[in-house]
């Protein structure tokens, strides 16, 4: 019997080192956010959580009931995070609309470097949520929250929390590399040398864009899917085969779950209007807020109003 | 409590230690712990259901007191002649009408009114809007068998309600099983239990055996199979075949992991109890297939249903009869609906034949015993068997019969065509990684198929054996799907 508990004993705290050490990786890997930066102003009637494609298209100066809880590079499990998160911080206050990006790159995204990321960003806050060994909730970001604020004191590492900002560079590069370099590089990376990981294959995607959609349903909010704008040359270098994967999501999305899409994919805009290949530029995403803005049925601002 | 929860979680360790280490020391002590957790394990679901429990407890357990002491009888039934047989068949009723209330009732005045509507009548009875007990089907055969082994001369009735409501109650097997015979369970209750090294680790990789079938296979396949079969309008036949296929893995996963589970953990405490299932989906023909799957609730109702009606040592028609009896009274057992009815008497049809050419039996050894992989031939058998076996949980899994025929006759003529395959309907259900779980479960289990569970023939390398524990050990923390319930707690 002794022999029985000290063996059980050893295989436990065996188990907990390996966990532990995967733990620590994790948290120094993973997206850290605090809880309480999901706050909804009181005016907010519109969310959006997705990358980079909607904090670039969207300016939030121009419309003041919109509120922007993207961050670049976020895959949509984040997302269903956030959301989640947001519920939670808001109740009786929760937005109308929440605005999701989907993008002919998301299910693509992964090379061996990410492979690694993903597993350990992903997957494992994803089962540890799931171990439900905090008393915060099946649903709260109890990882980051907890672990990741003990960690991060305990290994005096400084880490970005969440921060409402666009990337710093908002400026075309069209105009600035008239040969489009950029565009060549910025290609490579999102569709040459990719492996596929756990992700970003088409059921982890539609998997987690559905659980968003649930949970907005759920919490009677009405979720909006936008293909953002891609410039033209972009465009024309993306594989069909990417554009068929992005239609057989969004088909089974709208086909589940009845949800409204707009389709910005091959929205007339400028050299000038676009950052790069897939993001927009400071004067592009002021053009498309208004546009976006009247789509959804909100009174945009005239163009000059002085507030942007 | 569910098993895959982390009330269990802490609830087992702390058994485990006051078991052995507090009330080890009065075998009466230790018998009453052992009502008492399992009362708790019961009641964390409804404390309501627990007056239920106590009450077949009490009536089973006083039927055998006044079985085996005529003198202990009320001068009322002392006074008749075969007492015994008039206790026992009290017993029976007592117990088939809290079953029959609980489960059975809505289905029968349901069908009342449907068969009243067909001839042009309209009646309102009142539906009774009460949730079903947790494994009530279980207890109430465990308790039944007690009663009817003590009347047969089987077993000796036990005076001692705490061994009686010990082994009605055991918290491994309660809500779902295996069914346990009191000539099994009760002597084990009756003399003190001694803590074997062996038997406990061979528990503990049981259970993880099981968790792993449950959280990881299961839960996973029930996912997809909900995904493909829940939807609304038509099903193509491609997305019913795969659904069934995954239906197919999850309830053997689900049923099988659970009883892994149960007979693992009770390992844990000195008990040993039968079991449940014996790789079925590796049988060769229907008959080795009911040989090993649900053993606990086939064997019952040969030994207390087919047996008394005569089994197969009487005529033809007898014979016939009796087994579309039982398999009639089986698919009833597992739920008050017409499908399950169908699925039973869909079986009777698979094995009449083989009862018919008295190929029966012909297959009761280990396939494939003296080989690594089966022979093409068993391979062929392996595969009709197991398709045989997926038609047949078409009805199982159909919400009604109309459903039923209506899927059935889709994955015949292959409605829709390949398009399912291109439209994303398979591609969005994570079908790639619920394949791999199921291989390695097959695999696992295929090596392993001499022994009783997925885990029992481990390398003797402490290191490598340790190894595969922690693998596993992470793989149902990190792939597990979102938490279902048993499938077999409804019954």
């Amino acid at each position: 019997m002794k022999y029985f508990i000290k063996s059980l004993i050893l295989f436990i705290l065996f188990a907990v080192i390996v966990f532990g050490c995967l733990l620590v990786s994790l948290v120094l890997r993973s997206e850290n956010y605090l809880s309480s930066e999901f706050r909804l102003r009181a005016k907010t009637t519109v969310i959006s959580i997705s990358h980079s494609h909607l904090e670039c298209a969207i300016d939030p100066a121009i419309w003041p009931e919109y509120q922007d809880f993207c961050t670049p590079g976020s895959p949509p499990w984040f997302w269903l995070m956030k959301l989640q998160e947001i519920t939670k911080r808001n109740p009786g206050k929760l937005p109308k609309i929440v605005l999701i990006a989907c993008s002919v790159q998301d299910m693509n995204l992964g090379g061996r470097e990410e492979l690694e990321r993903d597993y350990f960003s992903i997957y494992l806050p994803m089962s540890l949520q799931h171990v439900s060994l905090w008393p915060y909730g099946r649903s709260s970001l109890k990882v980051d929250d907890v672990i990741c604020t003990l960690i991060q004191k305990a290994v005096k590492v400084k880490f970005d929390n969440y921060i409402e900002h666009a990337p710093e560079n908002m400026e075309s590069l069209f105009i600035k590399d008239r040969g489009n370099e950029f565009l060549k590089k910025q290609f490579n990376l999102h569709f040459n040398n990719q492996r596929p990981s756990f992700h970003n294959s088409e059921e982890i995607y539609s998997e987690t864009l559905s659980a968003i959609i649930d949970t907005a349903e759920k919490n009677k909010m009405e979720v909006v899917m936008i293909l953002a704008p891609y410039h033209a040359k972009y465009r024309a270098m993306v594989p069909e085969k990417h554009v068929k994967k992005l239609k057989t999501v969004v088909d089974y999305l709208i086909k589940k779950h009845r949800i409204r899409f707009l389709d910005y994919w091959k929205l007339p805009l400028e050299d000038v209007d676009f950052r790069d290949g897939d993001h927009l530029s400071n004067t592009g995403r002021q053009k498309f807020t208004r546009i976006l803005m009247s789509d959804l049925g909100f009174p945009a601002p005239p163009a000059g109003d002085g507030k942007e | 409590m569910l098993f895959n929860s982390i009330e269990f979680l802490i609830f087992l360790p702390a058994v485990f230690l006051l078991y052995w280490f507090v009330f080890n020391r009065s075998l009466k002590w230790q018998n009453f712990f052992v009502v008492f957790v399992s009362y708790i394990f019961y009641g964390w679901w409804d404390w309501n259901f627990l007056l239920l429990i106590a009450l077949t407890s009490f009536c089973s357990w006083l039927s055998g007191v006044w079985m085996g002491d005529r003198d202990g009888c009320p001068s009322s039934i002392r006074g008749l002649r075969g007492h015994r047989l008039f206790v026992m068949v009290a017993n029976i009723v007592l117990n088939f009408a809290i079953l029959g209330y609980f489960k059975y009732y809505n289905f029968f005045v349901e069908s009342f009114v449907h068969a009243f509507h067909s001839i042009g009548m309209t009646v309102h009875p009142q539906a009774l809007k009460i949730i079903l007990p947790v494994g009530i089907s279980f207890y109430t055969f465990q308790a039944l068998s007690y009663s009817i082994d003590v009347y047969r001369g089987h077993i000796k009735p036990t005076r001692d309600p705490v061994i009686f409501f010990a082994y009605v109650s055991y918290f491994p097997q309660l809500v779902a099983g295996p069914i346990e015979r009191a000539t099994n369970l009760l002597p084990q209750f009756q003399s003190p239990r001694s803590f074997s090294y062996p038997e406990a680790v061979d528990g503990c990789r049981q259970m993880l055996w099981g968790f792993f079938k449950k959280m990881v296979v299961a839960d996973n396949c029930a996912v997809a199979a909900d995904k493909l079969l829940n939807g609304s309008g038509n099903l193509s036949g491609i997305a019913l075949w795969v659904g069934m296929f995954c239906f197919s893995i999850q309830i053997y996963g689900d049923f099988s992991g659970y009883s892994d589970i149960a007979i693992g953990c009770s390992k844990l405490f000195g008990v040993k109890i039968m079991r449940n299932f014996a790789y079925p989906y590796f049988s060769r023909d229907i008959a080795e297939f009911w040989r090993k799957w649900h053993i606990s609730l086939t064997t019952w109702f040969r030994d207390y249903l087919y047996i008394p009606l005569g089994g197969s040592y009487c005529s033809v028609p007898k014979q016939v009869r009796n087994i579309f009896v039982i398999f009639l009274v089986s698919g009833f057992w597992h739920g008050a609906n017409w499908t399950f009815i169908a699925w039973g008497l869909l079986h009777a049809c698979y094995f009449l034949p083989l009862l018919m050419l008295n190929r029966n039996r012909k297959y009761t050894g280990v396939v494939a015993e003296n080989q690594n992989l089966p022979t093409w031939t068993e391979f062929v058998q392996m595969s009709v068997t197991f398709g045989l076996v997926l038609l047949a949980w078409t009805f199982f899994r159909a919400p009604d019969m109309a459903h039923a025929f209506s899927w059935l006759a889709s994955m015949a003529t292959f409605k829709g065509g390949l398009a399912p395959l291109f439209d994303g309907t398979l591609r969005l259900t994570g079908l790639r990684l619920i394949l791999f779980w199921v291989a390695g479960m097959v695999a696992c289990e295929w090596v392993n198929r001499r022994g009783l569970h997925g885990l029992a023939n481990m390398p003797q390398q402490k290191v490598l054996r340790w190894s595969i524990y922690l693998l596993l050990f992470f793989i149902v923390l990190i792939f597990k799907a979102s938490r279902q319930a048993f499938i077999y707690f409804q019954f």
